[in-house]
């Protein structure tokens, strides 16, 4: 899901690096004390799981949890998700600096998206919270497929081909982190409410 | 704290599990002179072939040379074109592209005379392998430089594979913990930043 340097036009370029910094800014602002580590374990988790490539389909795909980065720190997943892809752009030459901004928007956005779409739902009865979460890990993946297909047509590859490509290549990884967010969002029901989305405290789950 | 310790478990897991199949998200492409041609050979860091991507010529001057797709097995290969230097360019669609660039010494190193080459190479052929004095004198300079040229490209091939394959090696033990230590770092400097300013706020 990372673009690579040189691909994207210079004013796309600059539109993802403004929309990623309001962004940052918004989710720094809203950054509460008691979520700081919280969000540097979700930026951490992010910035490993690119590593885990799934061996299926016609691309190299890996996981992206954009999904529970979201779920779990709404605006927060800004400032999270570009930390982790600036490292992965520095450390591991995926994506690259100039297109952080675009990468940033790609995935981050999806992930607020979800925290507001499914985010009020992880805390209903389990069949709700399941399909939600599982809306989310999978909705957001689909999502940043669909924004890369937007951010390829202004370098005038066709939207649809482009956007259906990246989707199809990631259906496992849409499957996967699904599942994965369902297995995070009952963990912590259980666990640690209290992290989850609209929670308040004295509400019995 | 412990629930903190739980996900930092977890996320170590994670790590040792992507470790084993720790590689890149990015496509590359390598070219090399052989004779009066120039071969590519475009991959997904993770081993995969790139099908059917497509593959840009430029000169120094940036201009288009010309273009085509990759085979099944990532490869496309093209005759040598009259430039100082090449910028070869994959596209491999979805936002991945790398380049490689091919000096003018490289390009020139390799060429030879052509016509040499075609004189040589039968000659080659007929000789068994152990060359007796007087048939080495009967090559000229010329034929001689071509024939060592042909066989040491020959031999050099696996080599010069190998270099490129090294070349890309996916991330490494300490970039990984390299980065979780930066973005530990970064939540302690968060921290601070916000615990200092809700103190004096309140």
């Amino acid at each position: 899901m990372h673009i690579s340097e040189g691909v994207l036009s210079g004013p796309v370029l600059a539109a993802g690096a403004a929309v990623a910094l309001a962004g940052t800014a918004a989710g720094l602002k809203k950054l509460e004390l008691d979520r700081v580590a919280q969000t540097g374990m979700l930026a951490a988790a992010f910035f490993v799981a690119s590593l885990i490539h799934v061996p299926i389909g016609p691309s190299s795909v890996h996981l992206i949890l954009n999904g529970v980065v979201g779920l779990l720190l709404g605006w927060a997943a800004f400032p999270a998700i570009l930390t982790a892809l600036l490292l992965q752009a520095m450390l591991f030459q995926f994506g690259g600096l100039t297109v952080l901004g675009v990468n940033t928007v790609i995935m981050a956005g999806p992930a607020v998206i979800c925290y507001y779409v499914c985010g009020p739902l992880v805390l209903k009865s389990p069949p709700v919270a399941a399909t939600a979460a599982f809306v989310a890990g999978a909705g957001s993946v689909l999502l940043a497929g669909v924004l890369v297909g937007v951010s390829l047509v202004f370098t005038g590859e066709n939207f649809l081909e482009v956007a259906g490509l990246v989707v199809a290549a990631h259906l496992p990884i849409m499957v996967i982190e699904g599942i994965v967010t369902v297995f995070c969002v009952a963990f912590l029901k259980k666990v640690k409410p209290e992290l989850l989305p609209g929670y308040k405290a004295g509400k019995s789950v | 704290m412990k629930q903190l310790l739980k996900v930092f478990g977890l996320i170590c897991a994670l790590m040792i599990v992507g470790y084993g199949t720790a590689q890149a998200h990015k496509v590359t492409i390598f070219a090399w002179v052989e004779g009066d041609r120039i071969y590519t050979e475009s991959k997904f860091s993770g081993g995969k072939r790139v099908k059917n991507g497509t593959v840009t010529v430029l000169d120094n001057a940036g201009s288009q040379l010309l273009e085509g797709k990759t085979d099944d097995n990532g490869e496309f290969s093209f005759k040598t074109p009259e430039a100082n230097g090449l910028t070869i360019i994959i596209n491999a669609g979805m936002g991945h592209r790398n380049q490689w660039t091919l000096s003018a010494a490289e390009l020139g190193a390799a060429e030879g005379d052509p016509a040499v080459t075609a004189v040589a190479a039968p000659a080659v052929d007929g000789q068994p392998e152990p060359v007796s004095p007087n048939v080495a004198t009967g090559l000229s300079a010329a034929e001689v430089e071509a024939i060592v040229a042909r066989q040491l490209e020959e031999k050099l091939r696996p080599l010069t594979h190998m270099v490129a394959e090294s070349r890309e090696k996916g991330p490494s033990v300490a970039d990984i913990f390299g980065g979780i230590g930066y973005i530990l770092g970064l939540v302690g400097l968060g921290a601070y930043v916000r615990y200092r300013r809700e103190n004096r706020s309140s």
